[in-house]
């Protein structure tokens, strides 16, 4: 079998990647050594950029013109649904006390609220998918240090956006500010802040789950090249005993099947629980550690059968590495 | 609203912040592009409906997935479009066996709708990926239409054309560089 790791086995597969043609076997080896190459990364970019031109060379065909009528019925339907599913948040637990946790914030939804899936994946290769993992460099960072932090941020460019309003304000009459750098000034803070406040929120959801203790959030996993691949955030108690996973857009497992969850220690995979997704693709998982969760350096999800397995399985779907 | 001026990305930044104007934008630039592409691959006006609706709601969706600085909205766009496209057709074809048509010329790039009749469809996107895809080596153009529009795996390519697995990998790798290359500074954001 071809090591993921070597480089020069794996980069003339990219090409066929980037235009999925690859069997299922040959795209998983892909998948895994472009987690730790930055090369293979960079010249995938440029392939895929390549192969879009190429949905330029089709003669159009207009689509119907209800098809933008239904696509609006759908995201009406999926807007109800991610609203449920915040109630459903607050309401399994009960007990938590942050105060100033706002699950309602009215702006917009974090992404684990956003959970259904992007396709309607039905099929044995969906589970089989594996997704790219980029691991943003958060490593270490205390939860509560990174919610505090950017708190501090927002509230500040919430000041300097009523500042300029002030300044604006002052300036009406002038006809000509109304494009003036103050202006778009304001309008970049909003977009800005906008932004933080969306990552403050992801946070403090992290915060409100994990509630209390020293929690540290080593691992973000979110989909990479593929837009629709599922998403992963993996808590470590600072003990070191304790750790969760919260998963994203993974597919149902098939019937006989469950997921496992595996961290990679140096030399070995040490299996964790199973678990099932709800329909939304969402998971919470108590990772219920044998050993120290702060000496891990990867954490996988396969296929298993039910039960779960010593060996992990090829079926890989979400594969995290602490970079 | 003035959204008609914003670039793609803009768009997709609006969309994150969950405004429907934003995606509305971004169908009208696409949807014809998207519903196309998947309709010559499927042959089948039904399932591209759904691939179209799917696609843009997966834009809608997993916009705060998108990374600016990973390529072009296109990139991303069409990614997502083919990828979905690749999976109906497998869908339909498999368990079946394959008949391999127009191996040398899948696009009929040959054909008379690719000669330019007036200036507007000399400059489009159309006549000019046409005609990059012309400029290629016969061999890696044919491998590049027969996996992205005939929906063929490398390892179907190579032995449908009695080649060395290694040789349809080269074909590819090179051919889609070449593309990438001759069309980098020469397509705009369409229909604007
Ligand atoms: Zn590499």
């Amino acid at each position: 079998m071809t090591d993921p790791r070597n480089h020069e086995s794996i980069s003339p597969d990219l090409a066929g990647y980037s235009v999925h043609a690859l069997d299922d076997k040959a795209r998983q080896l892909v998948e895994q050594h472009l987690i730790g190459c930055k090369d293979c990364t960079f010249e995938l970019e440029e392939l895929m950029e390549g192969a879009a031109n190429l949905a330029f060379a089709v003669p159009t065909v207009s689509p119907p013109r209800g098809l933008q009528d239904r696509i609006n019925a759908a995201i009406d339907a999926d807007m109800n649904l991610s609203e449920e599913h915040r109630v459903s948040i607050g309401h399994s637990h009960p007990a938590a006390s942050t105060p100033d946790v706002s699950l309602a914030s009215p702006v917009r939804l974090p992404w684990y609220a956003n959970t259904r899936l992007a396709w309607g994946i039905s099929s044995g290769i969906a589970a089989a998918f594996i997704a790219l993992i980029v691991v943003a460099g958060v490593a270490g960072i205390r939860l509560n240090d990174r919610v505090d932090d950017f708190t501090a941020q927002v509230a500040a460019q919430d000041r300097e956006i009523v500042s300029f309003t002030e300044l604006l304000t002052l300036m009406e009459d002038d006809a000509k500010l109304a494009s003036s750098a103050e202006a778009q000034q304001v309008s970049v803070l909003q977009k800005s802040t906008d932004t933080l406040e969306q990552q403050l929120n992801d946070l403090r959801w992290l915060q409100y789950v994990t509630s209390v203790g020293s929690w540290t959030t080593p691992s973000f996993f979110s989909g990479g090249l593929q837009p629709q691949a599922p998403q992963g955030v993996l808590i470590t108690h600072s003990s070191g005993d304790q750790a969760f996973l919260m998963v994203n857009g993974l597919a149902p497992a098939l019937p006989g099947s469950v997921y496992q969850v595996w961290l990679t220690y140096e030399g070995s995979m040490v299996p964790g629980n199973t678990f099932t997704v709800d329909q939304d693709g969402y998971a919470v998982v108590n990772l219920d550690l044998t050993g120290d969760a702060t000496e891990y350096i990867g954490v996988s999800v396969t296929v298993e059968p039910l039960g779960g397995s010593a060996i992990p399985s090829d079926f890989t779907v979400l594969i995290g590495s602490d970079q | 609203m003035e959204y008609i001026e914003f670039t793609d990305e803009a768009l997709l930044a609006q969309i994150v912040d969950q405004d429907r104007l934003a995606l509305e934008c971004l169908y009208q630039r696409y949807s014809t592009r998207v519903f196309s592409l998947s309709f010559r691959m499927l042959s089948d006006q039904g399932a591209s409906e759904e691939v179209t609706q799917d696609v843009f709601l997966n834009v809608w969706r997993r916009a705060a997935s998108y990374k600016p600085g990973r390529g072009k909205f296109t990139t991303w766009l069409f990614g997502i479009a083919h990828h979905r496209t690749i999976d109906e057709l497998r869908k339909r074809t498999r368990g079946k066996q394959r008949v391999l048509e127009n191996v040398d010329d899948f696009l009929n790039l040959q054909s008379a709708d690719i000669q330019p009749v007036d200036a507007a469809v000399a400059n489009s996107e159309y006549a000019t990926v046409r005609k990059a895809l012309i400029n290629l080596p016969d061999a890696q153009r044919s491998v590049i239409e027969l996996s992205y529009f005939g929906g063929f795996t490398q390892a179907e390519i190579a032995l449908k054309l009695d080649q060395p697995l290694g040789t349809v990998k080269t074909r590819m790798r090179l051919g889609l560089k070449k593309l990438r290359v001759a069309l980098a500074s020469k397509l705009r954001t369409p229909e604007l």
